[in-house]
């Protein structure tokens, strides 16, 4: 109760703080007189920001009992400058700073440097149109927070027909994760010369990424996407405990390879001149035994000139992972092991609401005294909603994103 | 696994047979910018704790890999 208070206290702020924005903005003229021509590059730049806060009764670090309090403060920029008719930079960088109940019993020191940590990362792409159909994209990326520092890579092409009216995409990507193995306190000291409790501390993924997408009729179009991953390396989390029927307990165990293949399909439909339904399916399986289902459906309303309405409602399914059991369920004789609640056999809805304002020219326009230019506002978002998974857990959100172009 | 390969293989053909070619001066629905088929930017967000809070991820643009997420 506390935790929903905190949440929408926080969201109240935040909204109120916007409003007098908006109505400067309504003041001011709607189309500017100048710049129709825009002239190379076109740089627009996003700010986005988001909070999120979870509770549940059923930490992996305490072996599937415990409490998974946590709060997450996120923020991050997406820069993108056209170069010209053909050239695309993309520069993303962001910072993640949470707080987190869970892993602060790591150790016996309540409150220690476990409870919280900051993720930053940043990625940089290049996207070449050699024409109007046709474009390919290269990119690499990195992150690094307290136990794992993380690098990637990225390579796509994607293809319009010559009547535009479908495309197909490819992708691949590598990530390669490094960390740096932290136990929970009690496996931390056993003796002199003791043998490693895990024989890696790399993990490793590549992924290909098919898409297609397809005009049906004026009013409707269909995308299609499918993914394939290999991981392989180190695929436990070296602090999540695993307590048997004995009473004994280990560090989680999860073997060294795992595949995964979703299958998802996503629908628009322009119903009236006043809403838009979006549906999204998806069928998941992979190497770890889980399958999953995830339904998602949007359903957005142009309530006014500019301001959109779009309440959502996502539905998940899945089996468990053949490696999971609760709390002390596991027999001493399993080779694998994890009471990770992440990997268990649940469901999860998600109450979503989303607000868009996308005025058409862009307001309060800003002319700089030493450019002859003009900064435009393209929009502001934001989203909201309740996440509730079967076993308890329940999660707030709320995030917000200006939309900026030069 | 050969069942869902079969529905999306099927879709893959439905949308070859059941469609009509829409002139571009028809496209005014389509090109609207709420019938994007992806996510909104701001919903990277959700996407990514999803992922961690779920053990099936992918297919949407959101986290496939990198970092902890472990919380």
């Amino acid at each position: 109760m506390q935790l929903t208070n905190r949440f929408f206290t926080i969201l109240l702020g935040l909204i109120a703080t916007s409003f007098p924005a908006f109505s400067q903005q309504s003041a001011t003229a709607t189309k500017p007189k100048s710049d129709s021509v825009k002239a190379f590059p076109i740089v627009n730049a996003d700010f986005l920001f988001s909070y999120y806060e979870q509770d549940g009764d059923h930490g992996a670090v305490t072996g599937g009992k415990g409490t998974q309090l946590l709060w997450d403060y996120a923020g991050k920029t997406v820069i993108s400058v056209q170069l010209d008719s053909h050239n695309v930079v993309g520069v993303t960088a962001g910072v993640d700073q949470y707080s987190s109940a869970s892993t602060d019993n790591i150790d016996l020191n309540v409150s220690s440097a476990s409870a919280s940590d900051v993720r930053a990362y940043s990625n940089l792409n290049y996207t070449r149109k050699r024409n109007k159909q046709k474009s390919w994209t290269i990119g690499s990326g990195f992150s690094v927070e307290y136990d794992v520092t993380s690098v990637s890579a990225n390579v796509g092409y994607n293809q319009l027909a010559k009547d535009e009216n479908s495309g197909f995409g490819i992708s691949g990507m590598y990530y390669n994760d490094n960390w740096s193995l932290i136990y929970p306190y009690e496996f931390r000291y056993r003796g002199p010369n003791p043998s490693p409790l895990l024989s890696t501390n790399v993990r490793n993924l590549v992924g290909v990424n098919a898409n297609y997408f397809r005009i049906i009729n004026k009013r409707l179009q269909i995308g299609l996407y499918a993914d394939f991953i290999q991981q392989w390396g180190l695929l436990s989390t070296p602090f999540h405990r695993v307590y048997f029927t004995d009473g004994s307990s280990d560090i989680e165990r999860l073997p060294d390879k795992r595949w995964k293949v979703p299958l998802a399909a996503r629908t628009s439909y322009f119903a009236t001149d006043w809403l838009v339904l979006k549906w999204f399916n998806r069928y998941y399986m992979d190497g770890f035994g889980i399958q999953a289902f995830t339904s998602n459906l949007d359903a957005s309303f142009k309530v006014k000139r500019y301001w959109v309405i779009t309440p959502s409602y996502r539905y998940h399914s899945q089996s468990a992972a053949d490696y999971f059991q609760p709390f002390m369920g596991h027999a001493t004789s399993a080779q694998f092991y994890t009471s990770d609640y992440d990997l268990a056999g649940l469901s999860s809805q998600k109450i979503g609401m989303a607000l868009a304002y996308h005025p058409l020219y862009g307001r309060i326009p800003v002319r700089l005294r030493s450019m002859n230019r003009l900064i435009r506002l393209r929009s502001l978002d934001f989203r909201s909603g309740l996440f509730i998974r079967s076993d308890g857990l329940r999660a707030n959100y709320f995030s917000f994103g200006a939309s900026f172009s030069y | 696994m050969k069942k869902a390969f079969f529905v999306f293989g099927a879709s893959l053909l439905l949308t070859q047979t059941s469609c009509v070619t829409v002139k571009p001066w028809e496209k005014m629905y389509v090109n609207d910018e709420l019938m994007e088929l992806k996510n909104p930017k701001l919903q990277i967000y959700e996407t990514n704790f999803e992922a961690y809070r779920e053990g099936a991820a992918g297919a949407e643009g959101g986290t496939v890999g990198g970092g902890c997420g472990c919380n």
